[in-house]
């Protein structure tokens, strides 16, 4: 994947002005891709910046054998099994993939679109804690990413059929899901 | 994606994707917090490796990821075991100024003793644990959450970074709406937009702060953020 900085880099991102431009371009994906694998929103920050900071030494070495956002999710999903790891130990009550509500600080869009939004993405997020971990990594990637499936393969190093059939079987996971939302 | 396109289905994804990204706000304080980890002391990326045979790569690498396992892989200079003690120092994200002899009012509550610094990473760590913890429930654990809050802010305006500060105080708003300490928000958010230099023309916040708190111990140090302190001279003996 090209890496284009939207705008010139700032200072801050010197001396390495292709991390500014990775930030910019994938911090949504990050985010997403970290509460999707159960990460709460008040662990969001702390574990994408781990994320990133990562992503900081080892961008050096990336050589674009895989596309950039399949490299992200192999550290993306190695610093989330991390953070459900010491939040076991620590015993905290973290509870994965429990639908929450964003935060209302963006103005953007109006009332009624943030709604509707934070009503999809908690019906996401409920179905999504239905799943294992297999699935859900394929639902995360191709449905909610839109990563085509032998990216998706590429990104969890499994075989091209297999990747084939989760998706099959998640994407009518999902229609019976919906169709059950829309006539239930 | 491969083969979605039922739209029903296209919407509710969309939607979803849009309802799960991070806000602008969370963007920028996520940006700051990697920007102070790298200026401080995340260790720059290592030199290119030697040319080695592939078992001795393989050992390396596993043997890595193992102690990543354990907390100290990626970014074992940032945990609680630095691998060095002059890490420590320079990990620290941000620095705490220090505090000015003159008996100035302190937005910090006297309530909780400060307890010893945590190393540096960990400071960073809490002040954003304590402004994204859910809301509390109970009003003593709300004044806790607003202490700690507040004491962040302070730190972050000391530190030349109103932005931060600002960013912490939405997310109080957020964790703690209205709070019991509204007077100490209210000053925080007059100086870190005043720092900012985000006094619309021709209002003085410092004014609006005054009116609404007149007797404010906070005042003179309002005041002097938003530059109107030679309106008053006994305020500003109080703040040096």
């Amino acid at each position: 994947m090209k890496l284009v900085h939207p705008d010139p880099p700032s200072d801050t991102d010197q001396p390495d002005g292709r991390f500014g431009a990775v930030y910019a371009e994938h911090v949504g994906f990050v985010w997403r891709c970290l509460r999707g694998l159960g990460i709460p929103s008040a662990g969001l920050d702390d574990a994408a910046q781990d994320v990133f900071l990562a992503v900081h030494r080892q961008l050096p070495g990336f050589r674009g054998e895989a596309s950039l956002r399949t490299w992200l999710y192999a550290i993306t999903r190695h610093v989330a099994a991390n953070h459900r790891r010491r939040d076991r130990r620590k015993g905290s009550a973290l509870t994965p993939l429990q639908p929450e509500l964003p935060s209302l600080v963006d103005p953007q869009p109006g009332p009624l679109e943030r709604a509707a939004d934070a009503q999809a993405a908690a019906f996401v997020e409920r179905f999504l804690a239905k799943l294992d971990t297999k699935k859900r990594e394929v639902f995360l990637l191709a449905f909610v990413e839109e990563m085509t499936i032998p990216e998706v393969a590429a990104a969890l190093s499994i075989p091209l059929n297999t990747a084939y059939t989760r998706f099959r079987r998640v994407r009518a996971a999902f229609q019976r899901a919906l169709e059950r939302r829309t006539h239930g | 994606m491969d083969d979605l396109d039922d739209p029903a289905l296209k919407e509710v994804l969309s939607r979803a994707r849009r309802g799960w990204s991070p806000t602008a706000g969370e963007v920028e304080r996520l940006r700051r917090g990697v920007e102070a980890a790298l200026a401080t002391g995340i260790p720059a990326a290592p030199p290119a490796a030697p040319k080695m045979p592939a078992w001795v790569r393989h050992v390396l690498v596993t043997a890595a990821f193992t102690a990543a396992g354990a907390g100290a892989g990626y970014w074992a200079g940032r945990r609680a075991t630095p691998p060095a003690p002059a890490a420590v120092s320079a990990v620290r994200v941000i620095p705490t100024a220090p505090r000015s002899p003159a008996p100035a009012p302190v937005l910090e509550p006297p309530a909780p003793a400060v307890a010893a610094p945590p190393p540096a990473r960990r400071i960073d760590r809490a002040r954003h644990a304590s402004v994204a913890t859910p809301p509390p429930a109970t009003p003593a654990e709300s004044l806790a959450v607003e202490v700690r809050a507040l004491r962040n802010i302070e730190r972050a305006l000391r530190d030349g970074n109103p932005g931060l500060a600002q960013a912490f105080l939405d997310d109080l708003d957020r964790a703690v709406p209205g709070g019991q300490m509204r007077e100490e928000r209210s000053a925080l958010r007059t100086i870190a937009r005043c720092n900012a230099g985000q006094q619309p023309f021709g209002l003085d916040l410092a004014d609006e702060f005054t009116a609404a708190y007149p007797s404010s111990a906070y005042r003179a140090r309002v005041q002097q953020a938003c530059g109107t302190d030679s309106h008053s001279a006994g305020d500003s003996s109080s703040r040096r």
